[in-house]
């Protein structure tokens, strides 16, 4: 679709200063620092109101994956010693398969990413005390994404 | 989902969800029941002694008060049922209708095999099912339809009970609230309450409380509380909380602040009948209030940890190490169910300030989107 202007709206990338526009009306309270290539976003939230605040950290370049993590030590293996489920080498939270397009440079992060660490978050959490992670998902295979 | 931003309220959901994991369940409470109208009928039909009385017949104990517990390790629950004579006290001995009883059931074919002589009641083992302890007894007074005098076999002499009389206590006791926390949750989303949801606080914290106490005394139940005794120290302590954890942590904090400020020990006296003492062994053993003390000190511990709000995760290695990790793990996972069908359904959404995850959408809030979580 080409607009009056002669824009190709199909193409809808999001530039770095439109993600954090969109942080900065939906969440205010978070902390927004740019380039014009990448955007980091920090701030803390909780998944239930009975759980302790996590502090996050989102990096985001232009043309990769954004990476999402949480504060050293606010998360921590099972009494059984498990690795946590679906995050990439325990460091980094694996909240979508990006061969499903679940995320893509035409995405806004404050109304994925975000929402996916909270839902994240809450299914730590509940493998914490089940043992068992009930959010769904998938696992790579070697080589694959 | 119930008032999911309402700390308050969530834990109380888990603590509720914990309490109907254990309770007597629909099925058996039917089967209960129909076993208990059998006995009934039977009983009433005896040509020799039964049939001129007039009687009552009717369940008391946890099943009559809704504070049913499964016990670990087996499966059978108790059910206490009464034969009540509303007369004939003049011409039996206290042996005579004990001994009418046994002999009326053990007439029958089935209950015969089933049949369990004890103390002051007699005794049907449904194997892998229940156990029905029959309470025979005569009304003391025209006057009093509630009070019975039942033999004691070991004591070769009638006591005074009460059953009925103390039901309607505890009951009495538990409605003090009218409308419990999780009831007005419930009612400001406009949710159905489920049957299990009708249960008072009181009765949710009887329950909860008579399991940490069989975990507790697990390992060596030398000195083990009584399900009557701490029933009716619930009952007596409780001041009409609203939510369960409120109610646990006020009768424990009551009994805690007792026990450290009473010079003698703390006496717990049966609501309707104020000359019978619950706690009477207590001074001719006092392991047993020892070992009261002790649970009551480790559970009034346990709950001042779980009011500091360290987060879910340290609050869950709490709840199991109280109730056992089989309840909260199913709790839990009904609660994380819960989410998960909302999230499904699409109408998950996330509080933008806070990060809760929520049900209700409103322009604080922001639509959970699909994702498939990966990763090893």
């Amino acid at each position: 679709m080409v607009t009056d202007n002669g824009i190709d709206m199909v193409v809808k990338d999001k530039t770095i200063i439109q993600q954090a526009a969109r942080i900065k009306v939906k969440y205010p309270q978070y902390k927004v620092t740019t380039t014009t290539s990448s955007i980091v976003i920090t701030g803390s939230l909780q998944p239930t109101a009975r759980s302790v605040m996590y502090d996050f950290r989102i990096e985001y370049h232009l043309y990769q994956l954004p990476i999402i993590t949480i504060a050293e030590g606010q998360l921590v293996r099972n009494a059984k010693d498990e690795n946590i489920p679906h995050m990439y080498e325990q460091k980094s939270l694996c909240l979508f398969r990006p061969k499903y397009r679940q995320f893509t440079m035409a995405t806004l992060i404050g109304d994925t990413i975000i929402p996916w660490t909270s839902l994240w978050l809450f299914h730590y959490e509940s493998w914490h005390i089940t043992g068992k992670w009930h959010g769904g998902g998938e696992h790579p295979i070697r080589g694959r994404n | 989902m119930l008032a999911l931003e309402n700390k308050a309220v969530q834990a109380d959901d888990l603590l509720d969800r914990a309490a109907e994991e254990m309770q007597l369940d629909q099925t058996r409470y039917q089967r209960m029941l129909s076993a208990y109208n059998s006995v009934k009928e039977w009983v009433e039909a005896d040509e020799k002694f039964f049939k001129p009385y007039h009687y009552d017949v009717y369940p008391h104990g946890s099943v009559r008060i809704l504070t049913t517990v499964k016990p670990i390790g087996r499966n059978e629950f108790d059910l206490d049922i009464v034969i009540h004579l509303r007369s004939g006290l003049a011409s039996h001995t206290p042996e005579k209708i004990y001994r009418e009883l046994k002999r009326r059931l053990e007439e029958h074919e089935t209950y015969k095999k089933m049949l369990e002589p004890k103390n002051r009641c007699l005794r049907l083992n449904y194997a892998g099912d229940f156990h029905m302890d029959i309470l025979s007894g005569v009304q003391e007074y025209d006057s009093d339809a509630n009070r019975l005098l039942v033999p004691d076999r070991e004591l070769g002499r009638w006591v005074s009970s009460n059953p009925r009389g103390y039901a309607d206590w505890f009951l009495q006791k538990a409605n003090m609230v009218e409308v419990s926390l999780l009831e007005k949750a419930l009612r400001a989303e406009a949710l159905p309450a489920d049957d299990f949801r009708n249960k008072k606080p009181l009765q949710r914290a009887v329950q909860l409380v008579k399991r940490y106490r069989d975990i507790y005394f697990e390992k060596n139940d030398e000195y083990k509380t009584s399900s009557i005794v701490l029933t009716t120290i619930a009952g007596q302590f409780y001041a009409g909380q609203a939510s369960i954890f409120d109610t646990i942590d006020h009768i424990v904090s009551t009994i805690v602040q007792k026990v450290n400020s009473t010079f003698s020990r703390i006496k717990v006296l049966n609501p309707v009948n104020p000359q019978e003492d619950f706690t009477d062994k207590w001074d001719r053993e006092p392991g047993y209030y020892d070992a009261f003390k002790n649970f009551s000190i480790h559970l009034y511990k346990q709950w001042q940890e779980l009011k500091r709000g360290q987060g879910i995760i340290k609050e869950g290695a709490i709840l199991k190490d109280l109730f056992g990790d089989d309840l909260i793990i199913r709790a839990q996972n009904a609660h994380t169910n819960g989410i998960e069908n909302y999230r499904n359904k699409g109408s998950l959404s996330i509080n933008r300030s806070t990060g809760i995850l929520t049900s209700v959408a409103s322009t604080l809030s922001s639509k959970m989107p699909f994702n498939t979580f990966y990763g090893d």
